[in-house]
């Protein structure tokens, strides 16, 4: 047995605590400036204005005050960067404002010849305010000139101070702690297990391989309980007592709509990237937070889309038959789903598409069917559960009827495979990639537990989600910042996960792989037969 | 490094000679106080223009005299008058003048001036008398468009290209007068051979190392004199200079019988002071220094250590051991860690300066040398002479991640932004890495070639520590230096050989550099560049200007030299090509047509008997002469079959009047496979849906205030609520208007137009309903409704501004017409269109300007009864 004295054991953590801790956490002048600059806003809620002067000296002499704004549209981070360096635009160069580059002893000469001596607090305090560098010369026309309390420009410079060595968190010189939040309780407790055991084996294998710019990849499993109020908690954990620099999610395709927007929140209040794996219906209205998360695959509305295409390919140059989206009665994704669906098959030219609402739990299967039957229906795409399509396909059966019948993946109970014969090859899904385990995977029932399609795409989705994060870290460099972070990701265009499709994001895109692969759901055989190829969805 | 021409797509060169010919207007009301300029104490008389919101001043004058040169040009005022063309205006200088050429721009509403904008000029022969005058947009646009098949006699975009060469000099070349016909500027003479070299940000100046006489030269790039010394305490061989350009780092070998064992001098480039001598350890050494200026790196050779220097204290930090060999350094700037490679252990060890500790060690094998990082910081590449292997390190992980087998001897890398070049020391073969295939773990590199001459690079030399291949200017092509061969070979990416190579005037040259001489923003809205002018003649200085677009030639007389003329020996006729040549196909015969002038009349030359050409095919691989005949007065043709797809230059001679094939400027064409429908350059091909040209722009009713040269088209659009506009009838008709250009993902110019629009929404509350506010996506393809509408709220966009989107090419093609459009967004330009509808007038203003300015410009209108609709 070793025996460590007591202080030794101090010691050690001591040095492990300082070497974690550096660069200090900010401190509340700093905090106070940081929102100053990220914002222009004013923490003690003090008014802060920009004036972008241009050279109009009739104003600048009249000391006219009516061409501010609010300097909450014109930050010092927009042109600044959150890292101070500045990036080139629009033929402008927003000046390098880390305190390193403004007090080089010996000044700074800019590529237009504007030459000034090294900057001290007073000189940045004037230029902020008037405009004007150290050896008096006017800076450019864009860089705006800010009035704001004496304690708010202090706080400010204070902050400037620090550009540049302001991590976020999760991040330390050694370490970036990754979010991983594992499927909610509920869901089938192997598929959480096995999640579990491929992401661990991922981190080791990338941590072996160097980490990232020296920093350890450090998960942090996150469970998630099955109510909104617990999650709304865990969420709260994450940010608080976690304190990731990213997160992860494992999730079913169909998440709960709590889900949803609690991880849409989590992305918009702390400007965090969030890899998701199927694009989110909830994000999709939240402009602020479209920007920060992340989906791998599309969502079910991408899905549904892709089915419609493939229906209208299929038809040939044979007239487009009446068709039927079935929509359950209180689903709002699916809802924006149908409508997405509906307008997609107007434009490729069928004139009779039903929007059929299905009450969940107990349908009248046989009068909807009947219904439908009667309408001359002969497409379906449907968007309810699983177990309400295997009861209409089961009702359709006794019925002699059998209409092609559509299901995005993500609503692929296994039952759907025990349906009727009649319905062979009458019976089409859509998935996001193709299960690479195999077919057989599809709907085996060994070791008791029940492993839809869906069950292995969400393992390979799981560590997509994570080598498109980690990617993203490695384009952005060892000054990571959750910012540089999302514009690395945009910046991806077909990277191969190894497990997925190549996935490609743009300022205007966070869907990885936008669209689906159609199988036919073979009912002999039990598997996914692939039918033709990838289909593309355009939005 | 890159010219200034690159940015200039074909597609800006449309809009600029088609909506671009909007507005040029005459002088503006208030006349506008010169910039102020460096050197304006020469100053010829300027000559002014004001285009699309712009004024441009444009002035030459005689270049500062370099110490060396001859006293009697230094200073001298432009002479006017004289004898060669009295009826053309402006300031007349002398043939063989060194000029500097200068642009003032800015904005006429604000006086501000255009910064960061990138303009084009030529220098261009007047049209000869009797020649149809197609104007100064039509030749703007073929000296735009066909770059390889018209050439202006001075082309201001251009880069010179130098050799470091075995011996004490330096070639300098323009390379542009055709391959074959290139022209030696200067040479250069130093005090011993040259080691390393390196080029100020600026272009202005260039270090080179002169081992043998213990200095390094400062050489002068106006003047291409060595203008001082600076006295290094032994053998200086390598060079580095700081981003920020504050200091030069120039290593030294420890001298015999001394304790110093050699290291770095660090000298202030200001004033060529020595800052200070910081000995690091026993050499050869290498240098490199971090983005952020603030660590200096030395790699020790035969110290085996790596030196980390403080650069604000200019003092070393430490020495960490590198192993056996140390002998490349560098740093990643996505990483900030420096690299360092032991040639003697085979390890690269990664270094994180802010600790000063070694953080990571790659293990390859011994024999390993030159480390550089493609231009992202992400992968970096090793190349191991001793084993013929490439190695690529990922500096996200520090690790090798692949590794291939290249030829004889790889001792240098280039790197531009698509492909890694690898250049070895027994072998004449470039290989070539494409980047965008580098970063696969464990997967082959894939790895194409061309010969970079005959010989092996290696052969009969000491290989030189500075760069044999270099980026050429415009991107997409490398310049190879052959010292062998004493050639420097162009070749462009993609294809299967070099398209042509010149001789270095019998030299072998260990390294090559490109020095690009086009117009440079020298103070705020001042672009300048340095020429000289070789021939006398009546010229017109053409401008160009991508957005705001500007087109305008300013017409530049140069006399004869009496001190020239003894010694000139200029070609007794003159050859001009058609502007665009016929496309020739393989084996078809082709009719080359040309036009002989008389240099001193300026008229054509009919009746030559003796006229000859030659066409050769680049670089030299075939040649024909044949005999040409005479059309009509002095217009002459000749007939040629290509036997194979490429570029041909034809030359033409006449003795009787005293041209010799090698005076002649070539015309060149181009030939392509029969299967072909027409050229393969996508320029050429795009260059036959030009728009037709426009007449000069219709007189300007007031000073500033001009009609738009096209109509605006009723484009179909998106507005911020998704709601289809028609983007003429829906917002612009009968309304006064103000447009500017935006996109929701800019973040530096964008903001302050959004809240400039504000403001002047705010302003102009009361006449919300006149007023029509609208704001164009330069990206519509990012830019969705929802977008736009979530940018416009941040401003409290209210309605009265529009913020439109929509299918690209119906938004690229109001922007054309509206002279807005950009190529490429992030350089567009804050230009705001005002107008008023009803009147049929518009103009252009500095988006950034005041909101006075631009109310003021708008309620001009609100002001003025109803105009007269125009026709």
């Amino acid at each position: 047995m070793l025996f460590f004295p007591a202080r030794w054991i101090y010691a050690a953590s001591a040095i492990a605590l300082t070497s974690f801790a550096a660069p200090a956490q900010l401190t509340p002048e700093e905090t106070h400036g940081r929102e100053i600059y990220r914002r222009g806003t004013s923490p003690s809620g003090g008014t802060i204005t920009a004036r972008l002067s241009g050279p109009s000296p009739d104003a600048a002499r009249s000391g006219e005050r009516r061409d501010e704004v609010s300097a909450s549209v014109l930050p010092c981070v927009s042109c600044h960067r959150a890292d101070g360096r500045g990036r080139r635009e629009g033929g402008v160069v927003p000046s390098n404002i880390t305190w390193h580059a403004l007090t080089r002893p010996y000044g700074v000469v800019h590529a237009t010849g504007r030459a000034h001596p090294p900057y001290t607090t007073a000189s940045l305090a004037t230029a902020i305010t008037s405009g004007t560098d150290p050896a008096g010369n006017p800076l450019n026309a864009v860089m705006p000139r800010y009035r704001m309390a004496p304690e708010d420009l202090a706080a400010l410079i204070a902050y400037v101070k620090r550009l540049g060595r302001d991590p976020d968190p999760g991040l330390s010189e050694t370490a970036v702690r990754i979010g991983l939040i594992l499927p909610p309780v509920g869901a089938p407790v192997e598929m959480r297990r096995q999640i579990r055991t491929a992401l661990e084996r991922w981190f080791d294998e990338a941590n072996r391989g160097g980490g990232v710019f020296g920093r350890r990849l450090e998960p942090v499993f996150i469970d998630l309980p099955g109510n909104p109020d617990d999650g709304a908690r865990a969420m709260q954990r994450i940010v608080e007592t976690e304190r990731v620099f990213a997160v992860a999610a494992s999730l079913p395709a169909s998440p709960p709509p709590w889900l949803e927007k609690a991880l849409v929140t989590l992305a918009r209040d702390h400007e965090m990237p969030v890899m998701v794996p199927f694009a989110l219906d909830a994000s999709r209205a939240d402009t602020t937070a479209q920007r920060y998360v992340f989906a791998v695959h599309a969502g079910l509305r991408d899905q549904a889309v892709a089915l419609a295409v493939f229906a209208d390919r299929r038809q040939g140059t044979s007239d487009r038959p009446p068709a039927a989206v079935l929509v359950p009665e209180d689903g709002e994704a699916q809802s924006h789903a149908a409508t997405s669906v509906v307008e997609r098959l107007e434009r490729l030219g069928w004139r009779s598409v039903q929007r059929v609402t299905v009450p969940i739990g107990r349908p009248d299967a046989t009068a909807l069917v009947r219904l439908l039957q009667r309408q001359k229906i002969e497409v379906i795409l449907s968007l309810i559960p699983s177990p309400e399509t295997e009861v209409c396909l089961t009702a359709a059966a006794a019925l002699q009827w059998s209409p092609v019948t559509l299901v995005p993946g993500s609503l692929v109970g296994a039952g759907l495979f025990d349906v009727p014969r009649a319905h062979q090859a009458r019976l089409f899904a859509a998935y996001p990639s193709l299960p690479s385990a195999g077919p057989r995977v599809a709907s085996s029932r060994e070791d008791g537990t029940t492993k839809s399609p869906s069950y292995v795409i969400a393992q390979q989705t799981a560590l997509a989600a994570v080598a498109v994060l980690v990617e993203g870290l490695r384009r952005a460099g060892r000054d990571v910042a959750r910012e540089t972070v999302i514009d690395a990701l945009e910046t991806l265009d077909r990277f191969e996960t190894g497990v997925t499709r190549p996935v490609s994001y743009r300022p205007n895109r966070r869907t990885g792989t936008q669209g689906a692969f159609i199988v036919r759901i073979d009912l002999d055989g039990r598997t996914l037969v692939p039918v033709g190829e990838w289909i593309e969805v355009m939005q | 490094m890159a010219a200034s021409l690159p940015g200039l797509t074909l597609a800006a060169v449309v809009v600029a000679l088609t909506a671009g010919a909007a507005a040029r207007q005459r002088a503006p009301d208030r006349p506008l106080p010169p910039l102020p300029a460096p050197g304006s104490s020469r100053e010829a008389p300027s000559q002014q223009a004001t285009i699309n919101g712009v004024n441009v001043e444009f002035s030459m004058h005689r270049a500062a005299p370099a110490s060396t040169a001859p006293p009697a040009r230094s200073g001298q005022p432009a002479s006017v008058g004289g004898p060669s063309d009295s009826s053309v205006a402006g300031p007349r200088f002398r043939e063989g003048d060194d000029v500097v050429v200068r642009f003032a721009m800015r904005d006429t509403t604000s006086g501000a001036p255009l910064q960061n904008a990138r303009p084009a000029a030529w220098v261009d022969l007047r049209p000869v008398a009797g020649q149809p005058d197609a104007g100064c947009k039509v030749r703007v646009q073929d000296l735009l468009s066909g770059s390889i098949f018209r050439r202006a006699e001075i082309d201001l975009n251009v880069y010179y290209v130098l050799a470091l060469n075995q011996d004490a000099t330096i070639t300098v070349v323009d390379p542009l007068f055709g391959f074959g016909q290139t022209r030696l500027l200067a040479l250069v003479a130093l005090k011993s051979p040259g080691e390393d070299w390196v080029l100020t940000d600026d272009r202005a100046r260039l270090f080179v190392s002169t081992p043998d006489a213990n200095q390094v030269a400062v050489v002068d790039t106006t003047s291409w004199q060595v203008q001082a010394a600076l006295d290094v305490a032994s053998r200086p061989v390598r060079l580095a200079l700081q981003p920020d350009q504050q200091y030069l780092w120039v290593s030294y070998q420890g001298a015999a019988g001394t304790s110093d064992p050699g290291g770095v001098e660090v000298f202030s480039t200001a004033t060529l002071e020595r800052a200070a001598r910081i000995p690091t350890g026993r050499g050869p050494h290498a240098i490199a220094i971090s983005d952020d200026n603030r660590f200096a790196v030395v790699a020790n050779h035969d110290a085996g250590t790596l030196s980390l220097v403080d650069i604000r204290r200019l003092a070393k930090i430490t020495d960490l051991p590198a192993g056996a060999g140390a002998s490349s350094v560098t740093f990643s700037p996505l990483s900030r860690f420096a690299y360092v490679t032991a040639t003697g252990d085979g390890t690269i060890l990664a270094v994180d300066p802010d600790r000063a500790a070694i953080v990571a060690r790659m293990k390859a094998e011994p024999g390993v040398t030159q480390i550089r990082f493609a231009r992202s910081g992400r992968f970096g590449f090793v190349v191991n002479p001793a084993r013929d292997l490439l190695h690529v390190l990922d500096a996200a992980s520090n690790r090798i991640i692949q590794t291939g087998q290249v030829d004889k001897g790889p001792d240098q890398l280039a790197i531009t932004d698509g492909i890694v070049y690898v250049i070895h020391q027994g072998s004449e073969i470039v290989r070539m890495i494409p980047l965008d295939e580098v970063g696969r773990e464990d997967q082959p590199l894939q790895i194409a070639d061309f010969p970079g001459g005959q010989a092996p690079f290696g052969r009969g030399l000491r290989p030189s520590v500075a760069d044999r291949v270099v980026e050429a200017p415009g991107g997409n092509a490398v310049l190879v230096a052959n010292p062998a061969d004493q050639a420097i070979y162009y070749y462009k990416e993609g294809m299967a050989a070099p398209m042509g190579n010149f001789r270095n005037y019998g030299r072998e040259p260990r390294a090559t550099l490109v020095v690009d001489r086009s117009l440079r923003e020298r103070t705020p809205g001042v672009y300048e560049t340095e020429v000289r002018l070789q021939r006398a003649g009546s010229y017109e200085v053409a401008f160009f200007l991508p957005s705001p677009q500007i087109v305008h030639c300013f017409p530049v007389v140069v006399d004869p030299s009496p001190a020239r003329s003894t010694e000139r020996r200029g070609p007794g006729l003159e050859v001009i090509g058609e502007p665009h040549p016929p496309a020739m196909r393989v084996g078809e015969r082709t009719t080359v047509r040309f036009q002989l002038i008389d240099p001193d009349t300026r008229r054509p030359a009919g009746g030559v008997a003796d006229v000859r050409a030659m066409a050769v095919l680049a670089p030299g691989l075939w040649q024909e002469r044949m005999r040409a005949r005479e059309a009509d007065d002095g217009r002459y043709e000749a007939d040629l079959t290509p036997p194979k797809p490429g570029l041909y230059y034809v030359y033409i001679e006449s003795r009787a009047r005293g041209l010799s094939f090698s005076q002649s400027r070539p015309l060149i064409l181009e030939a392509v496979d029969r299967k072909q429908g027409g050229s393969p350059d996508p320029k050429q091909a795009g260059h036959a849906d030009h728009t037709p040209v426009p007449s000069e722009p219709r007189a300007a009713g007031a000073p500033v205030w001009a009609p738009l040269s096209s109509a605006i088209p009723d484009v179909e659009l998106l507005d911020q609520d998704g709601r289809r506009v028609r983007f003429r009838s829906d917002l612009v008709r009968n309304q006064i208007v103000a447009i500017n250009t935006i996109f929701t993902t800019c973040t530096t110019i964008c903001p302050p137009l959004g809240a400039t629009f504000a403001q002047l929404q705010r302003r102009l509350e009361h006449e919300a309903k006149r007023v029509s506010l609208i704001s164009i996506s330069v990206d519509p393809v990012t830019d969705t409704p929802a977008r736009l509408k979530a940018w416009a709220s941040k401003f409290d966009a209210r309605p009265g501004w529009t913020l439109v989107t929509g299918a690209k090419q119906d938004v690229d093609r109001l922007l054309r017409a509206l002279g807005l459009f950009t190529a490429d967004k992030w350089a567009h330009a804050p230009s705001t269109l005002i107008g008023s509808d009803a009147a049929g007038q518009w103009t252009r203003a500095y988006g950034l300007t005041s909101v006075d300015t631009l109310a003021g410009l708008l309620e001009r209108w609100l002001r003025a009864p109803a105009a007269p609709i125009p026709k």
